[in-house]
């Protein structure tokens, strides 16, 4: 064999070895990045996009004045990287002696097998710096946001409250939740290998979209008012519970809701879930007396009785279909409005037997008993009104003094509405507006009529009815001199479900009136559950209505706020002297808008601690004082943080897109008039105020042609 | 003088050209694979040190092409005594990582490994070009696997799997053109088969009886065909054995070859890895710094190992083919020189070298789709790293050493 023939064969053999290796490489490279491509890309894609969830801004919540209920606090959360903790016990130790909780709590929390655990989360920014000195491997501090009322325990009911990652879970908070919330933003960045994100890669980022400020019809200083007499009452009569609802007849609008026992929403752990309930909504009762002039309209309207109809009372007691009907004081002949004034049940049940039961049911629920009202908040009932196929005889006379029918407050206060608006039963409003922050304010609520449930005339002799009540019946002390008050009390039987029978010991006093009697403006609904000593709702609840009044009618003078348009004849007693005024209430006001106030009644003022919020004022509200005296205004900071404020910017001369631009980047709100450019704003530029206050920008158009040129 | 001899149009610029391509891409492959998106800056220190290499290793394989081979011939056994010290010296540095591969002078650093290749291949082409050698006689087959044992004893001590086996890989090609007969390179081969069939039993009791078979047909004797059946019977009692006391990683690395993925974050990760860079870059790749497994580092040691993955990832499937065929071009080429060789000396180097390059592009390329196991072989030419880098060249200057001189005139 030659050699070139030796290399020729070796050659062969080696190239062929070559060719089995390459044509292998090259099939699984094709099978790889030709065939099974897609799965590898979706592989490839899956471990590098991370998507981060970008929050969005829950709206605040503000009263009519736009006072704050519910706003946003910057706070700290502490959390760990657990794969980064080298010695748990050390660091158990160290968070032991921060926190305060024991090391064997840390401890158990540290050898999780989670990879990221929260240590504590909402704490104070004091705080974070010791917690950054520690120096443990893999602790970080997360900023979040909290919910914070700065109203606490006032109008926790109606605003509610929510969850530490911001889900609504009661009130407000919970029904408009899909408003306050937003929308979430969504990032998608890439991240490497170890999860770290890459910034400036091009996928594109939706912004997180901020929800809606709410305003609520709710008036906080009403809202302050109901609570603080509501309390007073409870503790007079060691009662159990109480509800003050105020609403504006004309309208529906809701003006307060107070429920007692009540809780502090920025502290709920403190209180027990029963206190959160609302009962103005929840709670369905019997109503007793307060029924009557709404069992009596069907009388009137059907044209069955006139007021001056006389019908025998029996000297209080009487008997029909082997029941016994008692009248606290007994009467002879009564006519139809002292039926009312004096709350005779005979004379009621007397009455009910000339109505047919049909026309009866038919007036129940067209005041709308046994419906939900609708309001915009959670847990509402519709109470109980039962169909006549399951009446027995004594359902009508039960009914007619509020038996055998089941209510919630908010049902009562809307019926007795309808008597006060001239005939009709409006929709209950909670929500006054909503707004986006760059967006001006805009009213939502209009009011809504279910139904006319009677004409005006029966109206009117019901309302003269109700008068006669308060000025010479049952409700004499809720008088108010100088006022027409029109109202009915009511004191019912409680019922136990245990034992299936009326307590006659426990009572549920109520009255219900509004102000002034013909074409009134507020109507209060006082409901106080089983008071001790005294029960009539003639004392318990009537005296409570008048002290709630009283001072709805001071503020009321004092501020003759446009939204009410009130026509109050002001009583004597309160009546300014030349040299006198009457102090505003001031308390809880943001501190701009109280020295704003005051300045417009040429007080002097000192106020003390340099916060955000009026927390007391001397002297108080309502006290008489010299034009020349100094009021001391005590104030307090929402948020200890200096950041919570922020400088006015200068606007004037700008745009309007870009004035909102600049309210945007100091997180003001703003109230924009008119259009073109900015030729007034208000408070001014430079001025220190919080975060989220609105500011209010005059515009007026310019014909400029170099910057419409430019625009 | 040999230079006058040389004309310049004999020079084997073909290949030089070829290798210079390869070289480039390589270049474009490191910046790539240093490339960090936050940082973005032009010089990176990887990329001017593999220049700086470059450099060097050009001088070096130019000046290994004029050497005549009979001084190549003549130092043989030194270079291979040089490179066989500098391994034993590994021993003397500290480990880094667990492992004795380097040398470090100052903060200049170099394995030995890489070099040993050539110095083996050196001793083992002076060895069998002897006129006195006679392939049949089983002394000298011994004494060639002796001067391969030697270097691969001490580098698996390292330990260093994967070079180790480039010495099994490369001494039975130059001993097949050396001249060994057919039947002596079965009953070579054949334990290794045995040692992998080892693991089942079954394979093992087939791969028996088609070796009895084998062995007889090459008519040898019945001595032969019962040495070789109970030297294969015993490696395949004696492998479950060696397997228990080997490195867990290393048995990690075999096992991930066979298709056992033990954990997603040891060797399994880095070929799923790879695999998921080769696969998402397609026919025409992804495009210079977009591949997202290089960018964000899911690719494992990609400027080294899997440099490989990082060109397929940007530059698809057309550019590995190229490069591939690039590839294929120099062995071809290789064993086209070998077989026209002036000399035997020369011809043994040129298809030695070409085998070593071969072997590296074939595990390298095998290992980033997932076809062989990783093994930390980098690919020649290409992956960063000066010691390979400086090897592969020297490799190739042997060839082209070789081609130019293939005329005689």
């Amino acid at each position: 064999m030659s050699r070139v023939e030796h290399y020729i064969n070796r050659m062969i053999f080696i190239i062929l070895c070559l060719l089995i290796f390459s044509a292998v490489l090259v099939i699984r490279i094709i099978q790889i990045q030709l065939i099974e491509r897609g799965y590898y890309l979706k592989f490839a894609e899956e471990q590098y996009k991370s998507e981060k969830k970008l929050d969005s801004n829950r709206g605040e919540i503000l009263d009519r004045n736009l006072q704050y209920l519910a706003v946003n606090k910057p706070v700290f959360s502490v959390g760990i990287d657990l794969s980064k903790l080298t010695d748990p016990y050390d660091a158990a130790s160290k968070l032991s002696e921060t926190f305060g909780d024991s090391i064997q709590y840390y401890f158990t929390l540290l050898t999780n097998s989670k990879k990221f655990i929260w240590i504590k989360r909402s704490i104070e920014d004091s705080l974070t710096h010791k917690i950054q000195s520690l120096q443990i491997p893999g602790i970080s501090i997360v900023r979040e946001t909290r919910r914070v009322y700065p109203e606490g325990k006032i109008a926790a009911h109606v605003v509610g409250f929510t969850d530490i990652d911001m889900n609504g879970l009661n009130g407000i908070e919970q029904s408009m939740d899909h408003m306050l919330k937003g929308s979430h933003g969504l990032a998608i960045n890439q991240k490497d290998a170890l999860g770290k994100n890459i910034a400036g890669t091009s996928h594109p980022v939706q912004e997180a979209k901020s929800g809606k400020n709410i305003v609520l019809t709710i008036d906080i200083s009403f809202q302050r008012y109901a609570t603080e007499e509501l309390e007073k009452t409870l503790s007079d009569y060691d009662a159990e519970s109480g509800i003050v609802c105020i609403i504006n007849p004309q309208n529906g609008e809701i003006l307060a809701m107070c429920n007692l026992p009540t809780f502090d929403p920025n502290d709920r752990s403190r209180s027990s879930n029963h206190s959160w309930r609302n009962r103005t909504i929840t709670d369905a009762f019997e109503p007793g007396s307060t029924f009557k002039p709404i069992f009596m309209s069907s009388l009137l309207e059907e044209g069955i009785k006139k007021p001056d109809d006389i019908v025998f009372c029996h000297n209080g007691k009487y008997t029909i279909y082997n029941r016994e009907i008692q009248d606290i004081h007994g009467y002879g002949w009564l006519s139809i409005d002292k039926i009312i004034a004096n709350s005779s049940n005979i004379g009621m049940s007397k009455l009910s037997l000339e109505v047919k039961q049909d026309i009866i049911y038919q007036y129940a629920r067209d005041f709308g008993f046994g419906v939900k009202t609708g309001i915009e908040l959670i847990g509402e009932i519709p109470g109980t009104l039962k169909s006549t196929l399951d009446w027995s005889r004594h359902t009508p006379i039960a009914m007619s003094t509020g038996y055998e029918v089941s209510v919630t407050a908010l049902q009562m206060a809307m019926a007795y509405g309808a008597i006060a608006n001239g005939g009709n039963l409006l929709k209950p409003q909670i929500l006054l507006a909503d707004y986006e922050s760059t967006h001006p304010i805009i009213r939502r609520s209009e009011p809504v009529v279910i139904r006319r449930v009677m004409s005006t005339e029966t109206s009117q002799m019901l309302v003269d009815m109700l008068k006669e009540v308060v000025d010479d019946g049952t409700g004499t002390r809720a008088q108010i001199a100088g006022i027409d008050v029109a109202g009915k009390t009511g004191t019912a039987w409680r019922y136990d479900p245990k034992l299936k029978e009326y307590s006659y010991r426990e009572f549920r006093s109520s009255f219900i009136g509004f102000f002034p009697a013909y074409d009134p403006e507020i109507l209060i609904l006082v409901m106080i559950d089983n008071p001790r000593g005294d029960y009539y709702g003639g004392i318990v609840a009537a005296s409570t209505f008048k002290r709630i009044a009283l001072k709805i009618i001071r503020k009321m003078q004092i501020e003759s706020k446009p939204s009410f348009k009130s026509k109050i004849i002001l009583a004597e007693a309160n009546q300014p002297h030349e040299s006198t005024v009457t102090l505003p209430d001031l308390v809880s006001r943001r501190i701009d808008f109280a020295t704003e106030i005051l300045d417009d009644m040429g007080l002097e003022f000192n106020v003390m601690d340099n916060g955000d919020i009026v927390i007391s004022q001397h002297p108080a509200p309502g006290s008489l004082v010299d034009r020349n005296s100094v009021v001391q205004l005590n104030t307090k900071s929402l948020n200890a943080k200096d950041d919570t404020y922020t400088t006015v910017p200068k606007v004037i001369g700008k745009t309007v897109r870009e004035a909102l631009k600049s309210f945007a980047q100091s997180n003001l709100h703003v109230l924009v008039r008119g259009s073109g450019r900015v030729v007034r704003q208000e408070p001014e530029a430079g001025s220190r105020i919080r975060r989220g206050a609105r500011c209010v920008i005059d515009c007026e158009p310019t014909m400029n042609l170099a910057e419409f040129v430019s625009w | 003088m040999e230079f006058r001899r040389l004309k310049i149009t004999s020079f084997d610029y073909l290949t030089l050209i070829v290798v210079l391509i390869l070289v480039l891409i390589g270049m474009v492959a490191i910046y790539s694979s240093t490339y960090h998106i936050d940082e973005g800056s032009v010089l990176k220190s990887n990329f001017s040190k593999q220049l700086i290499w470059i450099s060097i290793s050009l001088i070096f394989m130019i000046a290994i092409i004029f050497i005549d081979p009979k001084y190549l011939r003549m130092f043989s056994y030194t270079i291979y005594g040089i490179t066989i010290f500098l391994l034993l010296l590994t021993y003397l540095f500290p480990p880094s990582a667990g492992v004795q591969r380097w040398i470090s002078i100052g903060s200049f650093q170099f394995q030995p490994s890489e070099f040993a290749k050539i110095g083996a291949l050196l001793a083992l082409a002076k060895y069998l070009s002897e006129e006195r050698r006679n392939l049949n006689a089983f002394k000298d087959i011994v004494m060639a696997f002796l001067i391969v044992l030697i270097p691969f004893l001490l580098i698996v001590r390292q330990p260093d799997l994967g070079t180790s086996l480039v010495f099994v890989g490369f001494i039975l090609p130059v001993l097949y053109w050396a001249g060994l007969p057919t039947f002596l390179l079965v009953a070579i081969l054949a334990p290794f088969i045995s040692l992998i069939s080892a693991f089942n039993f079954y394979t093992f009791f087939v791969a028996m009886i088609i070796f009895m078979f084998i062995f007889y047909m090459f008519r040898r004797g019945l001595q032969f065909v019962i040495f070789n059946m109970l030297l294969n019977i015993g490696v395949g009692l004696i492998t479950p054995i060696i397997w228990s006391k080997l490195h867990q990683y290393q048995r990690h690395r075999i096992l991930t070859y066979l298709g056992i993925e033990l954990d997603i974050q040891g060797t399994g990760y880095q070929v799923i890895q790879s695999k998921v860079a080769v696969g998402s870059g397609g026919l025409w790749g992804k495009g210079f710094l977009e591949g997202t497994q290089t960018q964000l580092r899911f690719l494992p040691a990609q400027h080294t190992d899997f440099i490989f993955s990082v060109i397929a990832e940007e530059f698809g499937f057309i550019g590995i083919s190229f490069i591939l065929l690039l590839f294929i071009f120099i062995i071809l080429r290789g064993i086209f020189i070998a077989s026209k060789a002036r000399s035997k000396f020369s011809s043994l180097i040129s298809i030695g070298a070409t085998t070593i390059i071969g072997l590296h592009v074939m595990i390298n390329v095998g290992m980033t789709v997932g076809i062989m196991p990783v093994t930390g072989i980098p690919l020649p030419l290409i992956s960063y790293g000066g010691s390979s880098l400086m090897t592969s060249m020297l490799l190739i200057g042997l060839i082209i050493n070789t081609s130019i001189r293939r005329y005689r005139y």
